[in-house]
């Protein structure tokens, strides 16, 4: 298992990239927001597809994996149950709603 | 010198005797009467085995749209993966096996003929048939990464082995992982075989031979 820590930003934040022949999956999610404000963190997924029959010349795709919205001063935890259909195939990256160093998402992850 | 046994044996062992498995040093195999001119150094005959397993590992992986499809060619042609042998009396024994995902494996042999076909005229693989797409297809369950069960069996020129990718509606992409186990043999031709190890060898047949019933 790895772990992976960014601090919320507008803009999208790497958590982990994910091996050509393997998927990562998330096994715990905390986003701890001691901001002044709550604060939404998107989970996205950031891969290129493999030309295919129905496209031959795919482009980089963005596809949103969770979305999470944290009060001020809460934190909130998901664990492995509520994460284990949550698969990334490229590069999993984090935009919150505010740039906020108060604001930190850990996760924890394994690649299979 | 390098001897090397499949990691699948590890699993496969506590049932299966593992030379079921993977051809070893002394392992008898038999070319069909079916194969082609191309490939006389083959046709009909029976060969032993003269080498340990080597076996080279390889991995391959698609990322596909749902309800979407990709050809995956095995052999040495342009765009195919390149696993087949480059010379005569040399026979590569590939083992296949996905890991986990919603999506269906078509073979065909070659690209243009699915192997798994019934009889009657309308009963052949069509990835567009929302019925027919689940005809004949392989699933990740029958031939796991870790322990593969599929064998595939490569000579030199030999008809493309095509492995059509198809992931299933209702997911909206999906990485397709396939992990191949080359067993490369060196085959020793025994000129005048006897009735058992004509009738004990593995039998490799022309592709046409496993359609058409």
């Amino acid at each position: 298992m790895a772990t992976a820590r960014v601090t919320a930003n507008t803009t999208a934040q790497t958590l982990f990239a994910v091996p050509r022949h393997a998927k990562g999956r998330l096994t715990a999610l905390v986003v701890d927001n001691q901001g002044a404000a709550p604060r939404t963190v998107r989970l996205q997924d950031v891969f290129t597809p493999s030309p295919s029959a129905g496209n031959a010349s795919p482009t980089q795709q963005t596809v949103e994996r969770l979305q999470v919205t944290v009060g001020a001063g809460l934190t909130a935890v998901l664990q492995e149950t509520e994460l284990r259909d949550v698969e990334f195939l490229g590069e999993a990256r984090a935009v919150a709603s505010a740039v906020d160093p108060a604001t930190v998402i850990i996760c924890a992850y394994n690649l299979q | 010198m390098i001897s090397q046994l499949s990691p699948l044996l590890a699993k496969a062992a506590v049932l299966l005797d593992p030379r079921d498995l993977l051809l070893r040093k002394g392992a008898w195999v038999r070319f069909s009467d079916g194969w082609p001119d191309p490939h006389g150094w083959a046709k009909g005959k029976v060969f032993v085995v003269s080498n340990e397993p080597l076996v080279v590992p390889f991995q391959a992986s698609f990322i596909l749209p749902g309800n979407d499809s990709k050809d995956v060619d095995l052999s040495n042609a342009a765009g195919g993966l390149k696993l087949y042998p480059t010379t005569a009396g040399v026979l590569y024994q590939i083992a296949v096996g996905f890991k986990p995902g919603n999506y269906l494996v078509h073979i065909f042999i070659p690209r243009d003929r699915h192997i798994f076909a019934l009889g009657e005229s309308t009963m052949f693989p069509n990835v567009s048939d929302p019925i027919l797409k689940y005809l004949g297809a392989k699933t990740p369950a029958d031939s796991p990464f870790g322990s593969p069960l599929l064998f595939f069996y490569a000579i030199k020129d030999q008809p493309a082995i095509v492995l059509r990718l198809v992931v299933d509606a209702g997911v909206d992409f999906e990485k397709v992982t396939i992990g191949f186990q080359v067993n490369k043999l060196r085959l020793q031709e025994i000129p005048v075989p006897t009735a058992e190890q004509r009738e004990r060898a593995l039998l490799i047949q022309w592709p046409e031979e496993m359609t058409g019933f």
